[in-house]
């Protein structure tokens, strides 16, 4: 008697193909407007559109084998805390950094790449803290020759 | 015959006198001392190291800041072995299948002979790897400069697939990721029309998505975010070390595997990419399927830590070939160097070695004085490197962070090359999560440009003939290797001897 394979969704596969179908068409859609020129005489539009159909059919493979996969599979939950809280501390160092200066951005992002953590600790996030805008004004007088009014607000 | 002699010696004593001065061996050893400690540390690889680190080289000059920066790299791959056999933990990827057969060794009291011989292996496949280097660099460029757009484009394609083919998971996935990855690169302002794609309307992206943004974000960001998503584990306590040399025994026992190790790793990394991390897995799986008893394997056998480290070592020097020589840079941390030849206003091809003969020598002899540094940085001092593990993460990862974010910004004084690089971590991490390695993603962005370029500029030669790739006879061989490649993984032997093993040991 053949083994009966049990077939079901696997949801990494799918979720895959989606995220690929989504950036290809996003691509392809965006290239419109771009002249496509000929296989002899390419215009802008013609390789993005290219890979981006290749990178479609990819997903749809991928969309196809998660729907009906013979190794069912469930997605662990992506933990938000510490992919959120480092998100902003990025963000905002990026935004902070000229308008008020370097170590008001660092500031930002230390105590928001600190919370990202698993637990708070008070004084060992202000040691960090401490230690790295001493460290990265010198680094960024010294060693990238900027001058002083970088690292305040301007 | 005398002629390519002379001809090598002249070009080398040219190299080690340029290394040999006061500065440059003083940036060598600063290279190798970084490497070192960023291959020990986990959580920090050498990609990360040198996007961080790249924005203090802009102004030193171009040789010395080639020579640090590729002390990081290759220091990096040596050291990595170290946490491997000690803890249990890899310090960085090319080195988990050290941990395999290192530690175990460790546990039985023989941490000293698993570190000298792994570091001896290095060594030797180090010394060898620059020779080859030296004697191949020259014939190559010499190819290469009979390469028109046609071949580029098929080695290009060989290397985008050689990536997705020897990435783990499933062909179909490696390859969406490459091809994502081309698609981030057509961002920015298109070469032959003048004109700006994909730009949103946002100034910073006019000159293409910072690649220094894309491999902090990809690599170092989602890297962190996947860390801290686990609890913290206390760290294991390293193994004692009794005696530091090997017996004669081992001796016997790892040589031949440093050999093939050598050989298998130097081939690799000449392949754009594969390099260091697929050259160890092969090697291990070599040394599995050759030994007369495999059962020792995974319960301590030397050949698993021999092979497997001067096949890491080898394919890291070799790596360098193809970026010298071609211009194309054979894995991501290739590019960054790269990044950093462009920004000196170098640009790295088969005329480097005619334009700056200097350069291209000093970075090859620099090479070899690392490796001896790396030796004496690497066995007596192997106390402190260990040390340095009881820092805990928490206190590591704010400093990663902050380093990098500054690094990105000072790449081109733009804050928003560093709102993007967090955006990307973001993607990163999830794609992490659905367990696709951003590896592939990363050569399609660097590749991309350079296919694109080649390909119109070939298929205008051709007057829109696809054919020629397949008339021209090196563009066809390189079109077939990257078929084999594809094939092979279909090939249920292939799959078991090499993948399997790596499939496993990258889902921990």
């Amino acid at each position: 008697v053949p083994a009966l394979i049990v077939r079901g969704r696997n949801d990494k596969e799918l979720l895959i193909g989606l995220i690929f179908l989504v950036i290809s068409l996003s691509w392809i859609w965006s290239a419109r407007i771009y002249p496509i020129g000929s296989a002899t005489r390419m215009g802008p539009g013609y390789f993005p559109t290219m890979v981006g159909i290749v990178l479609a059919v990819l997903g749809g493979v991928n969309v196809l084998r998660g729907l009906r996969s013979t190794t069912p599979e469930r997605v662990r939950r992506l933990s938000l805390r510490p992919l959120l809280m480092l998100f902003a501390g990025v963000v905002l160092f990026g935004l902070l950094i000229d308008r008020c200066g370097l170590l008001i951005a660092i500031a930002a992002l230390v105590i928001f790449c600190c919370l990202a953590g698993p637990r708070f600790r008070l004084w060992e996030a202000g040691a960090i803290l401490t230690a790295l805008m001493v460290l990265a004004g010198a680094l960024f007088i010294f060693g990238l020759d900027l001058p002083f009014t970088y690292l305040l607000p301007h | 015959m005398w002629g390519v002699v002379t001809g090598v010696v002249q070009h080398v004593s040219l190299g080690f006198g340029l290394v040999l001065t006061p500065q440059n061996f003083i940036y060598c050893l600063v290279g190798a001392f970084l490497g070192t400690l960023v291959g020990v540390l986990p959580g920090l690889g050498p990609l990360t190291t040198i996007a961080m680190l790249l924005p203090l080289t802009f102004k030193m000059p171009a040789l010395a800041s080639l020579i640090m920066l590729s002390g990081i790299y290759y220091g990096a791959h040596h050291a990595g072995s170290t946490t491997a056999i000690m803890l249990n933990m890899p310090g960085e990827p090319s080195s988990v299948v050290i941990c395999l057969d290192g530690h175990p060794m460790a546990l039985q009291g023989r941490a000293g002979p698993a570190l000298s011989i792994s570091a001896l292996g290095s060594f030797f496949a180090g010394c060898v790897s620059v020779f080859v280097i030296v004697l191949f660099a020259p014939v190559l460029s010499e190819l290469a400069l009979s390469f028109t757009a046609t071949e580029y484009t098929s080695i290009v394609i060989l290397a985008l697939v050689a990536s997705a083919v020897l990435s783990t998971g499933s062909l179909v996935t490696s390859l969406g990721m490459v091809a994502i990855g081309i698609l981030l690169g057509t961002v920015g302002t298109d070469v032959n029309s003048g004109r700006e794609r994909f730009t949103l309307g946002m100034a910073n992206l006019v000159d293409g998505i910072d690649f220094v943004a894309v491999a902090v974000g990809l690599f170092a960001f989602s890297e962190i975010i996947k860390r801290l998503s686990h609890q913290e584990q206390p760290r294991p306590a390293p193994a004692k070390m009794k005696d530091l040399l090997p017996t004669r025994t081992d001796l016997k026992m790892a040589w031949k595997a440093i050999l093939r190790g050598t050989a298998l790793g130097g081939a690799f990394g000449i392949l754009p990419g594969t390099g260091p991390l697929v050259s160890s897995f092969a090697s291990y799986s070599l040394e599995r399927y050759l030994a007369k008893d495999s059962s020792r394997f995974g319960g301590g056998a030397i050949e698993g830590v021999a092979g497997p480290e001067s096949a890491n070592n080898a394919a890291a020097l070799t790596h360098f070939i193809p970026m010298l020589t071609l211009g194309i840079p054979a894995g991501a941390a290739m590019a960054l160097m790269l990044g950093a030849m462009t920004i000196q206003g170098i640009s790295p091809g088969p005329q480097l070695m005619v334009d700056h003969p200097d350069l291209f020598w000093g970075v090859i002899a620099s090479m070899w004085i690392g490796n001896c540094m790396l030796l004496i940085l690497n066995l007596p001092l192997v106390g402190i490197w260990i040390k340095l593990l009881t820092i805990p993460y928490r206190f590591l990862y704010p400093t990663i962070l902050v380093f990098c974010c500054i690094g990105v910004y000072s790449v081109n004084n733009a804050a928003d090359d560093v709102i993007l690089a967090g955006a990307l971590g973001l993607f990163g991490y999830i794609l992490l999560a659905l367990e696709c390695r951003p590896a592939p993603l990363m050569m399609g962005f660097i590749l991309g440009p350079i296919l694109e370029v080649n390909l119109r500029r070939a298929m205008l030669e051709s007057r829109g003939n696809p054919l020629a790739f397949i008339e021209h006879p090196i563009s066809a061989a390189f079109l077939l290797v990257a078929v084999v490649l594809m094939v092979s993984t279909l090939l249920p032997i292939i799959r078991r001897q090499l993948f399997e093993s790596m499939i496993e040991e990258n889902k921990k």
